[in-house]
């Protein structure tokens, strides 16, 4: 830093008080503030003020990095809800047509008495609040899978 | 009070945010954490000075660093990464004032709290005082001055830095911080 204006030192001082300057730099700016007493003295009002620094309650790393942990991939349809319960019906239907029962007998609802009805394989049955087990077949499948089973129902 | 500083020794060795961003874009999720950490304090306090609430800029810092992550991929590098962040971080705090409307008064007492540095009660005290003082005069500050002279006195950022942030040019940036502590020195006289 060739001669020193004020207005040079002031913008740097700063970065001096900070120990960020080049070691010629702060040398400079240095021998300037001994011998200017309107520098000094605004270097004597910027170390006041640095005194006060903000600093983050600790719990708020704690918050960022939940906030920030990376989820796995899902798929991610808008109308995901729809889609699943499309494909759980379909694949309901498949499973009844397989045990050779007709469209219209398809009760979304199990019967009270479905046991009794048709001893199908455990994993098939309609759970207890009427929900299809097939959903829960839907969750398990994987990407290409489900990718499969969307592109039939498209078709 | 003495004003003669030392430069700064040379630094240890730590991976430069450079190296961490490109670690961190490969999922090493260890080098994200020291991003998050090492410019965690900078965010705040840009939130809180653009604020005055501590539990909103919270929320703005969590805000901004949730959408740095997800942002990550588009960093080109052209300013640095705390560059990069700190505007995010300005547009988030932004976002709350907008949605909270006015400007709250600062909630100044629990900004200096920090023991070690003035083990004496009434030393404490005296420094509490002192801090609040300083704080209500920052706080009384137009914004981009203001910003201006917090981006410059306690995060050491240089103008151009500092001209990104607030939306500005360089040399504004640069008038906007000698104003600032014009009017600081005004009233703390």
């Amino acid at each position: 830093m060739n001669r020193l204006t004020c207005e040079s030192v002031r913008d740097e001082l700063p970065t001096l008080l900070a120990g960020a300057c080049a070691p010629a730099d702060a040398a400079a700016i240095n021998a300037h503030l001994a011998v200017c007493p309107e520098c000094r003295a605004e270097a004597d009002f910027i170390t006041r003020l640095r005194r006060f620094s903000v600093a983050a309650p600790p719990e708020l790393a704690l918050r960022v990095r939940a906030a920030t942990v990376q989820r796995p991939r899902r798929w991610a349809f808008p109308a995901r809800p729809a889609l699943a319960a499309a494909a759980a019906l379909l694949i309901a239907l498949g499973v009844l047509r397989l045990l050779g029962t007709g469209p219209d007998q398809i009760a979304v609802t199990a019967p009270a008495d479905a046991d009794a009805l048709l001893p199908l394989p455990t994993g098939a049955l309609p759970g207890a609040d009427g929900i299809l087990a097939g959903s829960v077949v839907l969750e398990s499948l994987t990407d290409d899978e489900l990718a499969l089973l969307l592109a039939e129902m498209e078709s | 009070m003495n004003t003669i500083v030392s430069p700064r020794p040379a630094p240890a060795e730590a991976p430069d945010d450079a190296a961490l961003v490109e670690r961190a874009r490969a999922g090493d999720r260890p080098a994200l954490d020291v991003l998050l950490t090492r410019h965690l304090d900078a965010v705040y306090d840009l939130a809180f000075r653009l604020l005055g609430d501590r539990d909103l800029a919270q929320d703005a810092a969590q805000d901004a660093f949730v959408n740095a992550v997800r942002g990550l991929q588009r960093f080109r590098g052209e300013a640095s990464f705390r560059t990069w962040l700190l505007r995010i971080a300005a547009n988030a705090a932004r976002s709350h004032a907008r949605r909270r409307g006015r400007r709250r008064e600062v909630g100044i007492s629990a900004l200096w709290d920090r023991p070690g540095d003035a083990p004496d009660p009434a030393e404490r005290a005296a420094m509490r005082s002192e801090a609040e003082r300083v704080e209500r005069a920052i706080a009384a500050l137009p914004e981009k001055q203001r910003l201006a002279v917090t981006l410059r006195l306690y995060q050491g950022l240089d103008y151009a830095a500092v001209a990104t942030i607030i939306g500005s040019t360089e040399g504004a940036a640069r008038v906007n911080y000698h104003h600032g502590i014009k009017r600081l020195r005004e009233m703390l006289q």
